[in-house]
């Protein structure tokens, strides 16, 4: 697998870190900033654009990476969902009930291998 | 594979067959009967635990936070007194518990979505097995066991195979009998009432 291969399965961890050392870049240079003068009025730009922008930034990469392995989880699901339905133990699952399920989407869709599914 | 699972696959077609039919009933009734409650989850059909209308507002969420960051940046940068500062500093802090919910949110969502569908999935698969594990009314019978027998003396009513009426003399329970007594507890004919003559 190529590395733009890889990058186009796993865009979210990638851009999680990607957020989360940028996250990390901007608090420190916040710090410098705020270290630098004494003077509160020059303080507060680097507050709100060091502090509260680093925060954001983690917020989003911790996000990211979260929403990658509950993308995992729903991909597993999807895979057991297709196991079920081979072996005939489940001919009707509650979720084709609810919802009505794409043919491109759906259960029976291909899925897209994961990090988190070769721990499974 | 479990022994449970394993177990259900052994199952003849047509047994299967007829498990699948019932279990998918059952978990149609129990959708309804969510239905009728109002308690609805209309999970996600994609590859993702979230509907489009999630993504959509967790970007214009995320990106309305970030204009109010950027702003507030802009605005306390370009004034030395106190109180706008503080003013433009509030901004950026509001902003900032937006983008916390909006992220709180979406999470929940999918963490929600994820769990529905396990247990929707756990309760089919239960369904089937529970319906797999039910016995075929004549391999649970055995022979002989369908009739339903009694005797003048007893107050109850046996099958025929009943530990209790075995070398006693007994004959076939009538309708008006029945009416007079009461199943057996230990060989428990009732689910034997529809064979009553």
């Amino acid at each position: 697998m190529g590395f733009l291969a890889w990058l186009r399965l796993q865009w979210d961890r990638v851009g999680a870190w990607v957020c989360i050392v940028a996250g990390a870049v901007v608090l420190l240079v916040g710090y410098i900033g705020v270290s630098g003068t004494p003077y509160t009025s020059e303080q507060l730009p680097y507050i709100v654009s060091g502090g509260l922008t680093g925060i954001f930034l983690l917020g989003v990469g911790g996000m990211l990476w979260l929403s990658a392995d509950l993308r995992d989880e729903w991909r597993k699901l999807d895979d057991l969902d297709r196991t079920l339905l081979t072996h005939k133990l489940v001919p009707i699952t509650e979720t084709s009930v609810s919802a009505p399920v794409d043919d491109a989407t759906g259960p029976l869709a291909p899925v897209r291998s994961g990090r988190a599914r070769g721990r499974a | 594979m479990t022994v449970a699972v394993q177990r259900a696959v052994r199952t003849d077609g047509g047994r299967l067959e007829r498990f699948q039919r019932r279990a998918a009933e059952t978990v149609v009734e129990r959708e309804r009967a969510r239905r009728a409650q109002g308690d609805v989850e209309v999970l996600p059909t994609g590859s993702m635990p979230w509907h489009v209308r999630d993504v959509q507002r967790l970007l214009v969420t995320l990106l309305l936070a970030a204009i109010g960051l950027t702003a507030s940046w802009v605005g306390i940068s370009g004034t030395v007194i106190w109180s706008r500062q503080m003013l433009w500093l509030a901004i950026g802090i509001a902003s900032t518990a937006v983008a916390a919910v909006a992220v709180m949110t979406w999470l929940l969502t999918a963490f929600r979505a994820v769990r529905v569908r396990q247990s929707r999935m756990v309760d089919g698969i239960a369904a089937r097995l529970v319906l797999d594990d039910e016995p075929d009314a004549a391999d649970a019978a055995g022979p002989g066991a369908a009739e339903l027998v009694s005797a003048p003396s007893m107050t109850r009513f046996h099958r025929a195979d009943c530990p209790l009426v075995q070398g006693r003399p007994t004959t076939p329970l009538t309708a008006a009998r029945r009416a007079r007594l009461s199943p057996c507890g230990v060989c428990r004919p009732i689910a034997s009432s529809a064979e009553l003559p």
